[in-house]
């Protein structure tokens, strides 16, 4: 089921070259982690990422490595999914803030304009706000407070892919340790940090 | 009196969680039927074999007895681990791929709408344009799988708990797997 090629004769029977890897983007069952719609580049790039900052020693890592990709794409999808959400509300966001100011027909002419970026209408909408002593930041408060429940619900869901991270880095640190295969991996945590974030700006980017 | 009878009910309640008569019993059984966990790995004979494999995979050819059943243990955690991960992804892949999905609640407060505008209809009143809109509208992009991972995690929280339990099993598995190979490394005699 896993694609491992124990090719060394070591005495640690599960102990395998560095070849060794699970599928990228399958877990055991072969079935891609992706949901419609995800780059598959971009997951394959984090998941070589961590696999090259873990450099998995046997088959265990093997398994902990495929939950630490998992649970940091888990991660990242759910960040970008926050930010998609806040997005999509803002023309409608814009047009509540600018009902009370200009009235309906305005609100929504002009919101439809920001929508489709029609750059045109910005000066005037930034006119409008400054006018009751609001910057478009009041826009971006108000698509969050509208989407605030949906929000937390992912939010919740980050802290527990980001608790499962953290606990698979301590089960391979407490491995290494036991098995006397290496030194655990110093600042292994920072480093996945890092790798999540400049993903992140990376996919951000796209 | 019904204090004193509630006391008295206490230990047996202790001794038995879970639903007690026939019809709770047989409709809690239906909650993991419902989601294909029920059964356990080795009842599966797919599964099974693939727990026999991973499970070689892990212990090696030359091991012992006692590593060979914690193997087997790691294994099983594992691919259970993996028919969870597998079911949850369907689930979503399923839903996020079905362009009239909705949640529960949006049904429900679609088909009062659809009976306020029948009603309507027999008064000879027309129907407000929002009701139309919101009567045929579905949710979608961002909204959409927010509204997919809010509705699986409500109707199924067992999935996660599921996942957890696997996920400790599996750990636990190794960590006794490591300590008992440690042992056994241990107790060879040293090269001469």
């Amino acid at each position: 089921v896993i694609a491992t090629s124990t090719s060394d004769s070591s005495d640690n029977p599960n102990q395998k070259s560095r070849s060794t890897s699970l599928p990228p983007g399958g877990g055991l069952f072969g079935s891609p982690a992706l949901w419609e719609g995800e780059d598959p580049k971009a997951f394959d790039d984090l998941a070589s990422r961590i696999r090259d900052l873990v450099k998995p020693e046997d088959i265990f890592e093997d398994l902990w490595v495929q939950d630490l990709i998992d649970d940091s794409w888990q991660v990242l999808r759910l960040r970008r999914l926050t930010a998609s959400l806040i997005a999509a509300t803002r023309r409608e966001a814009l047009r509540a803030t600018l009902l009370p100011l200009v009235g309906d027909a305005q609100a929504s002419t002009l919101a439809a304009a920001w929508a489709v970026r029609k750059s045109d209408v910005d000066p005037e909408i930034e006119k409008v706000l400054a006018a009751a002593g609001l910057t478009i930041n009041a826009v971006t408060a108000q698509a969050l407070s509208r989407k605030l429940d949906a929000v937390e619900r992912i939010d919740r869901m980050v802290r527990v892919a980001e608790a499962g991270r953290n606990l698979t880095v301590r089960e391979i640190e407490r491995h290494r340790a036991m098995s006397g295969l290496r030194p655990a991996v110093e600042g292994v945590e920072q480093a996945q940090l890092r790798v999540i974030e400049s993903t992140s700006e990376g996919t951000s980017a796209q | 009196v019904i204090n004193v009878k509630s006391k008295s009910n206490r230990p047996t309640a202790r001794s038995r969680p879970g639903p007690r008569t026939a019809a709770g019993r047989a409709r809690s059984a239906k909650n993991s039927l419902r989601h294909g966990l029920s059964l356990p790995v080795l009842a599966d004979p797919v599964l099974s074999k693939e727990v026999a494999a991973l499970a070689r995979q892990v212990s090696g050819a030359d091991a012992g007895e006692e590593l060979q059943g914690l193997a087997g243990r790691i294994a099983e955690a594992q691919i259970d681990l993996g028919r969870v991960r597998a079911l949850r992804h369907g689930l979503i892949s399923r839903a996020l791929g079905d362009p009239d999905y909705d949640s529960a609640s949006n049904w429900n407060n679609k088909v009062t709408i659809a009976l306020r505008v029948i009603a309507r209809g027999f008064r000879g009143k027309a129907t407000p344009e929002e009701e139309v809109r919101l009567l045929f509208s579905v949710p979608e992009g961002p909204e959409k799988l927010v509204t997919i991972l809010t509705e699986i995690a409500k109707r199924l929280p067992a999935l996660d708990r599921y996942e957890r339990r696997a996920l400790a099993r599996r750990n636990l598995a190794i960590r006794a797997f490591d300590a008992a190979r440690l042992s056994d490394r241990s107790s060879l005699p040293e090269p001469q």
